[in-house]
């Protein structure tokens, strides 16, 4: 009995075919996946890369604001960038006295006159009809309010007031 | 004397997937190692300017508004300027073993109780000292555009 049923399932028309794999499905597959990672890729706010040593500061929930073409300038212990390209030299955050002074808008805020220089330059280049008053700001979570302030007051003397400050969220 | 074959007139033809399959997966890996998986975010503020120039027109009666002022205490004071000036004061939280914490579901609180009382209010100003670290403004920012639209930062 044993022996007629292992007879019958090797002489099956079944084993004699040559396996194919069915690559179509998973073309398919695959070609949503892409899809998805580019546009995710192409929309969200992942377009913005902090530099090395920036850490972020954290939030509880995150919130959905739209990323808006902007300027970025960043806050590091060392450097302050303006679109990944230093503008001034700080140390372990501080501006040094002499690279402050005092704006004709915001009389009683300090400010920084490079910073002012470099994102008037940055508006100058920029294409006309294309200009932003936003200004993305990534600044390190060790960074004193005062820095934080005085580059704020730079961006907003420039004609840049409104701001974003980017952070991670924790959920 | 025919010069194509039926064979070569079969029309029933198979894409050849194999390629396309090896593309995308060179694609879709590069996509996944190259993504930044931290979840980044924003926060929308502007910047609140003071001057010294007096104003040319002084209304009557001046509009409410609202400043928070962050202390490296941990205390926080919230300054509603009005017909009747106002100073609550939230005392930071004090763990029995541990460090002050910002009281920050109260500020909440108070914050929602003033917009409660004043509708029309829109905006809040906030205000840190200069050695204050800027996370913890970022913390204050975050609490207060769950309860006000348009949070200004001052010095």
């Amino acid at each position: 009995m044993r022996s007629k049923v292992l007879k019958r399932f090797l002489s099956s028309d079944d084993q004699k075919e040559e396996m194919a794999l069915q690559i179509t499905s998973m073309a398919d597959i695959f070609t949503i996946i892409l899809i998805f990672l580019l546009k995710t890729f192409a929309t969200g706010i992942t377009t913005i890369t902090p530099s090395q040593g920036m850490v972020l500061p954290q939030v509880v929930r995150m919130n959905q604001s739209q990323m808006k073409e902007a300027v970025k300038i960043e806050i590091l212990p060392e450097t302050i960038l303006l679109d990944t390209k230093p503008v001034l030299r700080v140390h372990n955050f501080e501006i040094a006295p002499e690279q402050l002074g005092e704006s004709k808008t915001a009389l009683v805020n300090p400010v920084s006159f490079t910073i002012i220089e470099a994102l008037v330059k940055v508006r100058a280049t920029a294409a006309a009809g294309h200009s932003t008053t936003h200004v993305v700001v990534l600044a390190h979570e060790d960074a004193p309010y005062s820095t934080v302030r005085t580059v704020m007051n730079s961006a907003a003397s420039a004609g840049y007031g409104d701001l974003q400050l980017v952070v991670v969220g924790s959920d | 004397m025919s010069a194509v074959s039926a064979d070569d007139n079969d029309q029933d033809f198979e894409i050849n997937l194999a390629p396309i399959i090896d593309c995308f997966t060179v694609l879709i890996t590069y996509l996944l190692v190259s993504a930044s998986f931290i979840s980044l975010s924003t926060l929308d503020v502007a910047v609140a300017t003071t001057t010294e120039e007096p104003s040319e027109v002084v209304s009557a009666e001046p509009p409410p508004s609202v400043y928070v002022e962050l202390y490296t205490t941990r205390d926080i004071k919230v300054i509603l300027n009005g017909p009747q000036s106002v100073i609550i004061p939230i005392a930071a939280v004090v763990p029995k073993a541990g460090k002050p914490e910002w009281d920050l579901a109260k500020l909440n609180e108070t914050i929602s109780n003033i917009k409660t009382k004043l509708p029309s209010l829109g905006e809040v100003n906030i205000k840190a000292e200069p050695r204050l670290k800027y996370k913890y403004v970022v913390r204050a920012v975050e609490e207060l555009k769950r309860v006000m639209p348009r949070v200004f930062v001052g010095e």
